[in-house]
């Protein structure tokens, strides 16, 4: 695989951030069409990529020094919640940004709705299903705020969570929504688990499980049983231009093909094609919990949730698994944590099927 | 050749997918740009077969189309890898 590097230039006030291979970055900053200064600059981040992947290596390789000295029989350090910080990036591009001291009672509401979020989201984890932050050893939970100008997305980019603004017409702040944090940071527990490719099936099942855990939060957060829920992703971000329109989310656990989502998604595996984008084919397993969750009743996450949690993080990486993979480890998984309840796994069962699965 | 189309694909809300209302596109007059831009356009066209797959999640992607004397090429490249002239050039809609 090519290694890559971040590489920033600043001119005319801007920042031009991108990523791109060391060959060529050596390619460029020899190349004599270009300014010096630009030449130096593509120097510099080569450089700088090849000190990078050290300080990188040697960060997994004390990760791995220390989960061996734990003691036999010792399966967890005693741990205290994971720190929770934010970053404010000032309509910026450079990650993380400037360090915000006391987010949690910052006078800027973004600030303080990221930490309170972030932190109840991490006890969601703890409390529910006993998981100590995205990586299960209480990493620093790490959030950017006001990411670029106008900024209509929140993403996940391997470390941390980085979230926009909105244009304020299609979207507004996309910190508003307690799903679409859950969405973010679970991207991370799937990157430390289950590992999912982010195209095709597992593309789709990668998306899947975020929306998942996204909404099981917004519930735990309100309290709610399935009954109760709105199932949707996105509700507080839509801005309003979208509502003027109809739209009241980008998804919809309980309709993912609905009118009134901006982004409708297929509903049964023999809509799935090769090459869709993972956001539209998580429809298929998003429709599959929503069903098994009514047919099981009560609170998502008790049950259902504990079923699909011990399917992401209880087998090790499996990053190219299939839909139908995973539909049957659930199908499994619901026999033996809830062997004397057999209607779950039933329940589990004739989701998937009702969904092509 | 002078122009390149451009599509704003994926981010959380799924731009551009096949059931979806949202969509970014616009376009890059090669004659206006940058030195610097256009060879990382270039490297990006010649480097997108062999790029392997990033931990990005819910990023955008970048569609860019342009036309060659051999026809039409489109590459799709992450947003961490598009200089900022690409990006700036889409404008978000709903449809
Ligand atoms: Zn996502």
């Amino acid at each position: 695989m090519e290694k890559e590097t971040n590489h920033c230039t600043h001119h005319h006030g801007e920042c031009h951030c991108f990523i791109i291979p060391v060959k060529i970055l050596k390619k460029f900053s020899k190349d004599k069409k270009l300014s010096a200064k630009a030449r130096k600059g593509f120097a510099d981040a080569a450089r700088f990529e090849t000190e990078w992947r050290k300080a990188r290596e040697v960060k997994s390789l004390v990760t791995a020094s220390a989960q061996k000295m734990l003691p036999s029989g010792l399966t967890k350090v005693p741990s205290k919640a994971p720190v929770v910080s934010v970053f404010d990036c000032k309509q910026h591009t450079t990650l993380p940004g400037t360090p915000i001291s006391n987010p949690g009672s910052s006078t800027d509401p973004t600030s303080k709705r990221t930490f309170k979020e972030t932190t109840s989201l991490a006890q969601f984890y703890k409390t529910v299903f006993g998981r100590n932050s995205i990586d299960n050893a209480g990493m620093a939970l790490i959030s950017s705020i006001h990411y670029s100008v106008k900024y209509n997305n929140a993403f996940w980019n391997g470390d941390q969570m980085t979230y926009g603004d909105g244009d304020g017409n299609i979207f507004v702040d996309f910190t508003k929504s307690d799903d679409v944090v859950g969405h973010e940071i679970t991207h991370g527990v799937t990157q430390h688990t289950l590992g999912l490719a982010y195209h095709d099936e597992p593309g789709g099942l990668n998306e899947s499980i975020s929306d998942v855990f996204g909404s099981m939060f917004r519930q735990w957060e309100a309290g709610q049983d399935v009954a109760h829920a709105d199932w949707l992703i996105g509700k507080e971000i839509m801005g309003p231009g979208a509502i003027s329109r109809g739209y009241t989310c980008l998804r919809d656990l309980s309709n993912p093909a609905a009118s009134h989502c901006l982004s409708p998604q297929p509903t049964n595996f023999s809509q799935y094609r090769n090459g869709m984008d993972p956001h539209s084919s998580s429809g298929i397993p998003n429709f599959a919990f929503y069903k098994a969750a009514m047919a099981i009743g009560g609170k998502s996450w008790i049950i259902l949730g504990k079923i699909w949690y011990k399917s992401v993080t209880g087998f090790g990486p499996s990053p190219n698994m299939t839909m139908k993979q995973f539909a049957n480890r659930t199908r499994s998984v619901a026999g033996s944590l809830f062997r004397t309840r057999p209607a779950i796994k039933k329940a589990v069962d004739k989701a998937w099927l009702d969904v092509g699965l | 050749m002078s122009k390149l189309k451009v599509e704003r694909l994926g981010g959380i809300g799924g731009f551009g997918g096949n059931m979806s209302h949202l969509r970014s596109v616009g376009e890059v007059d090669l004659a206006k740009i940058s030195d610097e831009d256009k060879k990382i356009i270039e490297a990006l066209f010649e480097l997108h077969k062999n790029s392997g797959e990033s931990l990005n999640r819910d990023n955008f992607r970048y569609r860019i189309t342009r036309k060659t004397a051999a026809g039409t090429e489109s590459i799709e490249a992450e947003e961490d890898k598009v200089p900022t002239v690409i990006k700036q050039c889409v404008k978000d809609e709903i449809v």
